[in-house]
């Protein structure tokens, strides 16, 4: 099971959009693909009109293997699979401190679904927390959009620089452009500035109000809308992130 | 048809619904969304004698996939890509994994041939909750054979399989059916499978070479006779296709035990028949027997190659290729003899004349068929006692020299009381019948072992003595005397093994079971 975490400190900047569809692209008959929903807010599980049964929370994500494959639900997709987040997420980073070895949970929760999943997604929420830290660890990528503007860029640094001052491969870092605007000068001088940084895939995501639409359709983009920009944007950026992870 | 998720199905009680739309039931903000109408083609696979099924094991190919499948569960077990669909397979021959071991399991010999071909109509449709969520897919299926001609009709059913993590709410699923939920049944993916193959009339359907006659003591044993000619000579003509068309080898096995049989019966129990009116079907059998030795001699050793093989060190494994090339060479002839035999007058003729033969009710002259009127019961416990009697008398014989010709003998004793028993079982308490079966193959296994490996023996000397020196003759004759050193070995322990297992046999045990089987009989 390859672990991709799509992770970013700033809100906003495309995180779902692209764990929607990346995780969509991924799921084909051979490589069955989880999505998990790791941000209260619960967008990802918006844009797949799931819910969490009522007895659903974080105590029980924190259980791990059991308590969270029997919460799993059926995307209307096939072969992609989604646990729900849920509101008492947002007390996950206390419950999580709490508990023994915190940063090595996820890892350790997760096992069980190795047998049934050959690609995991995390959608993460906006924050840099003990959650997110254990988040990498558990993650063979982090997938990080970045908006090509001055700010965006600081983050994505800092970022990196947290790697590596924890103790962590700061090598797992994968930035790409999100909502990129070519109309926008300072959009394009930022992408041909980091055009051969190799911490930034080459492929980027264009600004798109197909994207947007997403909360209206709930559906993956590449599901409604497969020729749109967006959409073959997504397909190629899929096919440099599973290049990467496959090496 | 395998299901991948839990899967209910659900039949119509009765008659044909009326024509109700699905969805229709389903609670407001609830609604159908249609997904797809395919047709898929299922071919269902399985051995002769249905040793999938008989090991709760469904096998069918759909779409370029080979899929075993749990009969209870209706989850496929293993699954197996397969593009073309072979008119049979066995076991051994395809790629190595889960599918393969398990086939293995269930039959290393038979082959897995193509037994009915059912092409199934589907229609599905998403079932959306109020956030038009699919939470499950309805399906409506309905079956029609392949065969353009075949006019069976199918039970029809809908399925609903919920999607994972929905198996909690269903049900507001199941008002998605088109008649209000108690006008259905549900059924198992056995059951359901089970009404499938009772009308779809598989190749080979119900077959058994194992004899079960439910024999009525008082009777004549002149119509117990008949009954069991009737038995053989079904069991050899069910075969005579997979014979012809060369599936495996176990159609002209049980061809042959049905001739065996046959005759082994109208030999031991002469004066059922008038000898003069019957000499002639002892004397078809026997020649009918003689016409398959070759084929079966052939099969035999074509079947031990893997055995052979790894008896040798591998230096002398690729020495045996010329042996089994020329086997095979020779049971290709030896199948095409024996199917134009077959296909010719005499073979027909003859069992014509057997079916009139044995259709003939009135039963013979006393003076010339003594039996005849006897009953069952009666002529089954002299005839047991009188074979009995040959196997352990030949049997404290072969005692103390165990040569080969006493243990050769001995073994068609046995065989031969074994044909009796397995007649008249019907007669005894089925315990007793057991027990006795079950020492009796004690001794069977290695008397057969015995033969076995000394038959073996003889042809591979033969082949040893006949092997051209120029053709890389002296590889082979290593081989061969390599694999006679070791069924050597193997046959000398099968021999001191004899005396433990017959003593076991001729013990105070066996003859009381014997008179629990026999007693009362005789009087009837």
């Amino acid at each position: 099971m390859k672990t991709i975490a799509l992770y970013s400190i700033k809100g906003g900047v495309g995180k779902t959009a692209a764990a929607v569809n990346l995780s969509y692209l991924a799921a084909t008959p051979s490589t069955r693909t989880l999505i998990c929903d790791l941000d209260p807010q619960g967008a990802s599980s918006f844009y797949f009109r799931i819910t969490a049964s009522r007895k659903y929370n974080s105590e029980k994500f924190l259980k791990g293997n059991e308590k969270i494959a029997s919460n799993i639900k059926a995307t209307d997709f096939d072969k992609l699979d989604l646990l729900p987040s849920d509101l008492s997420y947002r007390n996950l980073d206390i419950e999580l401190s709490e508990s023994k070895s915190p940063k090595k949970k996820l890892t350790k929760n997760l096992e069980g679904l190795a047998d049934e999943y050959e690609y995991l997604f995390f959608d993460c929420p906006p924050n840099l927390t003990l959650l997110s830290e254990s988040v990498f660890r558990a993650s063979d990528l982090i997938l990080v959009p970045v908006i090509p503007t001055t700010l965006s860029i600081r983050t994505f640094s800092q970022l990196v620089d947290f790697f590596n001052d924890n103790g962590l491969d700061s090598s797992r870092i994968a930035g790409f452009f999100s909502m990129e605007e070519k109309r926008k000068t300072m959009h394009r001088e930022i992408v041909e500035e980091f055009s051969a940084n190799p911490a930034m895939l080459r492929q980027a995501i264009p600004y798109s109000s197909d994207v947007e639409k997403m909360g209206l359709t709930r559906a993956p983009l590449n599901a409604t809308h497969p020729k749109s920009p967006a959409a073959q944007a997504y397909k190629k950026l899929w096919e440099e992130v599973r290049g990467r992870i496959e090496l | 048809m395998g299901n991948t998720q839990e899967t209910l199905y659900f039949r119509i009680n009765g008659e044909t619904p009326l024509v109700q739309a699905a969805g229709q039931n389903l609670p407001s903000g609830w609604s159908l969304g249609k997904i797809s109408t395919r047709r898929e083609r299922l071919v269902f696979y399985d051995t002769f004698e249905e040793d999938a099924f008989r090991n709760g094991l469904v096998i069918i190919r759909k779409k370029g996939v080979l899929s075993i499948i749990d009969l209870e569960s209706g989850l496929a077990e293993a699954e197996l890509p397969l593009s073309q669909t072979p008119p049979s397979f066995f076991a051994s021959h395809i790629p190595e994994g889960k599918a393969r071991k398990r086939l293995l399991q269930c039959s290393s010999l038979r082959a897995f041939i193509n037994r009915c071909t059912i092409d199934r109509f589907i229609s599905s449709w998403r079932i959306l909750d109020l956030n038009e969520k699919t939470v499950a897919t309805l399906d409506y299926e309905s079956f029609h054979p392949a065969d353009k001609e075949n006019r069976s009709v199918f039970s029809r059913y809908y399925s609903i399989t919920p999607l994972k993590g929905y198996h909690k709410e269903l049900s507001p699923m199941l008002m998605a059916l088109p008649e209000p939920v108690d006008a259905y049944r549900i059924v198992s993916f056995k059951e359901r499978l089970m009404g499938i193959m009772e009308i779809a009339e598989p190749y080979g359907k119900g077959y058994s070479s194992k004899l079960h006659l439910q024999l009525d003591a008082n009777a004549p044993i002149h119509e117990n006779v008949r009954r069991l000619l009737q038995f053989t000579i079904s069991i050899m003509q069910i075969n005579e296709e997979g014979i012809r068309k060369d599936i495996d080898s176990e159609f002209l096995h049980d061809f042959r035990v049905a001739i065996r049989r046959s005759r082994s019966i109208l030999r031991q129990l002469n004066g059922v028949f008038d000898p003069e009116n019957s000499a002639w079907a002892l004397a078809g059998f026997r020649e009918l027997g003689k016409r398959t030795n070759d084929l079966r001699d052939s099969d035999v050793y074509l079947l031990r190659r893997e055995e052979y093989t790894r008896l040798l060190p591998p230096s002398l494994q690729p020495a045996l290729n010329p042996f089994f090339s020329d086997l095979e060479a020779e049971k290709r002839l030896h199948h095409k003899q024996f199917s134009r035999y077959l296909a010719g007058k005499e073979y027909p003729d003859f069992m014509t004349s057997l079916k009139e033969f044995i259709a003939k009710t009135e039963l013979p002259d006393p003076e010339t068929a003594p039996l005849a009127a006897m009953s069952t019961g009666s002529v089954a416990a002299k005839a047991i006692r009188k074979a009995l009697k040959k196997v352990l008398a030949h049997g404290r014989r072969a005692g103390s020299e165990t040569g080969n010709a006493e243990l050769h003998e001995l073994r068609i004793d046995c065989k031969k009381l074994r044909y009796l028993l397995e007649f008249f079982s019907s007669l005894f308490p089925p315990k007793a019948t057991n027990q006795i079966i079950r020492q009796m193959k004690a001794l069977q296994d290695n008397l057969g072992a015995f033969v076995d490996l000394s038959v073996q023996m003889e042809f591979l000397q033969s082949r040893l003595e006949a092997i051209p020196a120029d053709r890389g003759g002296i590889g082979e004759a290593a081989a061969i005397g390599g694999l006679l050193t070791s069924l050597y070995r193997e046959r000398e322990k099968v021999r001191e093994h004899f005396h433990e297992i017959f003593t076991g046999f001729d013990s105070n045990e066996t003859g009381d079971l014997f008179d629990e089987l026999l007693t009362g009989l005789a009087e009837e």
